[in-house]
């Protein structure tokens, strides 16, 4: 491995998350301006000059409407970034915030690019998840063919298949929610996380709205199943049908134990050391390796655990030598069929919350989540930390970090 | 005082409520209006009648805001004047929940805030005179509608039929606006517009507005709903941005409050209106254009001045002067005519010979914001010389004379707001290096104040010529 160098991640920021709807507090700013407040931020902390970033790339996964188009070169001209800062969309569904900082990795370690502004931004509320379409989940004929399922169903099916009840899920979703709240109240997004303000200069959100600390695994057992109708729908003889065994399919998944809907952005500043030392920013973390892979498409949301195993074997590292995880919580099942699966313990995944209590702005989480792990090795004093992230179609995809 | 609300409980149950603004001959949304609209509200929630009809027994019926309350709130900076747009947007939330039925009747002049509260009223009737205006003049004095006038007429009529309203600040009169669907019907006479409203408030003894009703949806949908909608509001935009000079304007600000409002809920649109209202309110160009628009014209009705002919000469010459100055280092006619354009001129009264083929490339340039700004600060140096000569002695005619009579960019305000917003340190500085840069013998950079605390001392003066003497008509 000679004349590769090394990607480091010299910061990290991102907005608090909003509620995904009308009235949800980043409801009323445009996706572009919080892209570009984090841009004026991360130039702000960092003292970067804007000519020396040879692209800004950012995942969104409904990259239409008020959010089409390369996002990141938008934000950078409204910024008057007029000569500086390319921009790229990228789109891995659920995981484009994850892969855009992979992708500002190869292009560091390629040698061809030395620095390169990675993350995401969805506003869930603005434009609502599904507004591109797809053939995979819309066009009659492709989706029939592709036998196509809800994510919510499949999240169901593997909760079944597991034997996962709804007491494992609840309680896990019931921990989210503590956690994050633990976090928040110990001031673990304090760095990070950067307060919205209009353009009249007033806060609009400093905090991530959708956390409810005092929630219980009774509090969240009394909501009804999220995808029973869905599945009624016709979508679960499909998934019987891929688990001939199985009896029935229990819709356990609830607006309480999967993903709240919201709003949000994200920003990490991804460099080679040569740029990162003529700029004088230090580096955090080195990113040591990235997995991916293409898992069954009916279960669909078990591929973080071979994207993790790819990952590791890429970085020669096997799964004890990893001190934290973040296994995006798409649904509570996710995490704990990870945890099954490669027998890590609870107490070294997403210790400071998940996508449940905090939710899960599609194509900025995996950003997100990458930043949250930055913060908790250097607050641990832990070594390496692994994202993984599960993704629509059967797609997984991790990224294996070290602290600095 | 007189109270503004005057309400008379009819034998069948419905509030009459007439409205006559006692700071004046003309209704406005004044400080005093919301007080009354409040306390009126909170008895009505606590004992409902049957129905309220608003109505005025005066020629208009309301022009809404008063500017000079909206410029002393925008002096102490956004959050006030957002606060404020939220709450007059909180009292005509009240009325549309009162879970009672709210008519208003227009048999005159409503605009602004008035029409604002027209339609927030569950039905609105109208004398059918085709004299008589309705809609939203905002964008024409450099403001927006601040009390959720954009979002309902969004919400009502869908964001195409909103342009002209709202960005052209067209008026229409009353059939026009029931045919867009604005309000409920016409009349041909009070006696039939109560009538009209009796019958409406029977037959709709608990109504909501369609934006309350569950599934509501802006008609039409927003912006990027439809691909043809947003393809031609490019065109829209490009046109406000030439017209505009590439600056910012009410205009442009109104036109992206539509199409944001369009695509969103009825609370978050409340909240981007004001938003907006507050980013026009405390502007350069809201200052300027109300100052234009509204003050110096009143100013002038009143005082009858006009500017001399030997100012008028002076005023054309100095641009003539300046342009030729241009010309003169070198720089080309196409340059200086776009520069000209933009800072808001017609570049015809600059009498610019046409570029020849010899026209030097290497001549050193400027930008084409720094010509504009030369030409402005040309131009207002003569109105300065005579400040200080005490040939002027009206702020109205010294900023809108030259306005209105040698082409001075209206959304400057005229010369002396101009200068005030450039900052007369800043203005001085720059004609002193001009003047120091020109050649032998032009000196029409030549400054007639030795210091900034000069220049802001006679600034301060001229505002108060016309103040003094008209405090008491005020009143």
């Amino acid at each position: 491995m000679t004349g590769q160098p090394d990607a480091f991640i010299c910061d990290s920021i991102r907005t608090p998350r909003g509620k995904g709807r009308a009235g949800g507090g980043l409801a009323t700013v445009k996706p572009v301006r919080l892209v570009a407040d984090l841009l004026a931020e991360l130039q702000r902390r960092s003292g970067l000059a804007p000519e020396t970033v040879d692209d800004i790339v950012l995942g969104c996964v409904s990259p239409t409407g008020e959010q089409g188009g390369p996002i990141g070169r938008t934000a950078a001209l409204l910024n008057g970034w007029q000569m500086a800062g390319p921009g790229l969309q990228v789109n891995r569904f659920c995981a484009s915030g994850l892969e855009a900082i992979t992708l500002a990795a190869q292009k560091i370690r390629s040698g061809w690019e030395h620095l390169v502004i990675a993350g995401g931004v969805e506003s869930m509320s603005r434009v609502p998840m599904f507004s591109d379409g797809g053939a995979w989940q819309f066009d009659p004929e492709i989706s029939g063919a592709c036998e196509y399922l809800p994510q919510g169903i499949s999240a169901d099916l593997i909760a079944s298949l597991g034997g996962m009840d709804r007491a494992m899920l609840d309680g896990f979703a019931a921990r989210s929610h503590r956690q994050a709240a633990a976090a928040w109240d110990n001031g673990h997004f304090d760095r990070s996380v950067v307060p919205v303000r209009d353009d009249l200069g007033q806060s609009l959100l400093a905090r991530d709205e959708t956390i409810r600390p005092d929630t219980t695994p009774e509090t969240l057992a009394a909501l009804p199943p999220a995808f029973a109708d869905l599945g009624a729908d016709g979508h679960d003889v499909t998934a019987l049908r891929h688990a001939p065994d199985l009896a029935t399919l229990r819709h356990d998944h609830t607006a309480g134990n999967s993903s709240a809907i919201v709003d949000g952005a994200a920003l990490l500043l991804v460099a080679s050391a040569a740029m990162a030392a003529r700029q004088g920013l230090r580096p955090r973390a080195r990113i040591l390796a990235s997995g991916l892979c293409a898992s069954d498409p009916v279960i669909m949301l078990t591929g973080p655990v071979e994207a993790a195993r790819r990952a590791l074997r890429t970085a020669g590292l096997g799964f004890d030598d990893i001190d934290l995880f973040e296994v995006n919580e798409a649904f509570a099942a996710v995490p704990l069929h990870f945890m099954a699966a490669t027998d890590v313990p609870l107490d070294r995944i997403n210790i400071d919350g998940g996508a449940i209590a905090m939710g899960h702005p599609l194509g900025a989480t995996g950003a997100m989540l990458t930043g949250t792990l930055i913060d908790a090795l250097e607050r641990t004093g832990g070594r390496r930390g692994l994202v993984a992230m599960c993704i629509g179609a059967g797609m997984g995809t991790a990224l294996v970090i070290e602290r600095i | 005082m007189q109270s503004y609300f005057t309400e008379t409980l009819n034998d069948d149950g419905l509030l009459t409520v007439a409205l006559a603004d006692p700071s004046g001959p003309v209704n406005r949304t004044t400080d005093r209006f919301k007080a009354e609209l409040s306390a009126l509200l909170d008895r009505l929630e606590a004992a409902p009648v049957r129905g309220v009809i608003f109505l005025s027994d005066r020629p208009t019926f309301g022009v809404g805001g008063d500017v000079d309350q909206i410029a002393a709130l925008a002096a102490t900076g956004p959050a006030g004047i957002f606060a404020d747009s939220q709450r007059i947007k909180a009292l005509f939330r009240r009325i549309e929940r009162l879970g009672l039925p709210v008519v208003s009747l227009i048999e005159g002049l409503a605009v602004g805030g008035h029409f604002e509260l027209a339609l927030a009223s569950h039905a609105c009737f109208a004398r059918d005179d085709d004299a008589i205006r309705l809609g939203f003049p905002e964008c024409a004095v450099g403001l927006i509608p601040g009390a959720g006038g954009l979002v309902r007429c969004v919400h009502r009529l869908g964001l195409e039929a909103s342009i002209p309203l709202i960005v052209e600040a067209r008026l229409i009169p009353p059939a026009r606006a029931a045919e867009l669907g604005l309000i409920t019907g016409l009349g041909p006479d009070r006696a039939a517009l109560l009538a009209a409203a009796r019958d409406w408030i029977a037959a709709h003894p608990a109504p909501h507005q369609p934006w309350d009703r569950k599934g509501h949806r802006v008609p039409g949908g927003g912006l990027f709903d439809r691909r043809d909608r947003y393809l031609s509001l490019q065109a829209k935009t490009a046109g406000l941005i030439a017209t505009g000079g590439g600056r910012p304007c009410a205009e442009r600000t109104a036109l992206s409050g539509i199409c944001e409002v369009a695509a969103c809920g009825f609370a978050d649109g409340e909240v981007i209106e004001s938003r907006l209202f507050a980013r026009q309110a405390i502007s350069a160009e809201a200052e300027a254009r109300i100052g234009l628009r509204l003050k110096d014209r009143s100013v002038l009705k009143r005082s009858g001045q006009a500017l001399d002919q030997d100012l008028l000469q002076r005023l054309r010459q100095s641009l003539r002067d300046e342009a030729a100055a241009l010309r003169a280092r070198g720089l080309s006619a196409a340059r200086i005519g776009k520069a000209a354009r933009q800072a808001g001129y017609d570049p015809e009264v600059l009498d610019l010979a046409p570029d020849t083929a010899t026209a030097r490339p290497d001549a050193a340039t400027l930008d084409l914001a720094e010509i504009g700004d030369r030409l402005l600060t040309a131009q207002s140096l003569p109105v300065l010389r005579d400040l200080v000569a005490g040939r002027l002695h009206s702020a109205a005619l010294a900023n809108s004379g030259p306005v209105n009579a040698a082409g001075f960019p209206a959304w400057t305000g005229g010369p002396l707001r101009w200068i005030t917003a450039r900052g007369p340190a800043a203005v001085l500085a720059q004609c002193r290096q001009w003047a120091a840069e020109a050649s032998p013998g032009a000196d029409h950079f030549t400054p007639p104040f030795a210091t900034a605390a000069a220049l802001q001392a006679a600034l301060d003066r001229a505002r108060d010529f016309d103040t003094e003497p008209e405090t008491e008509q005020r009143g």
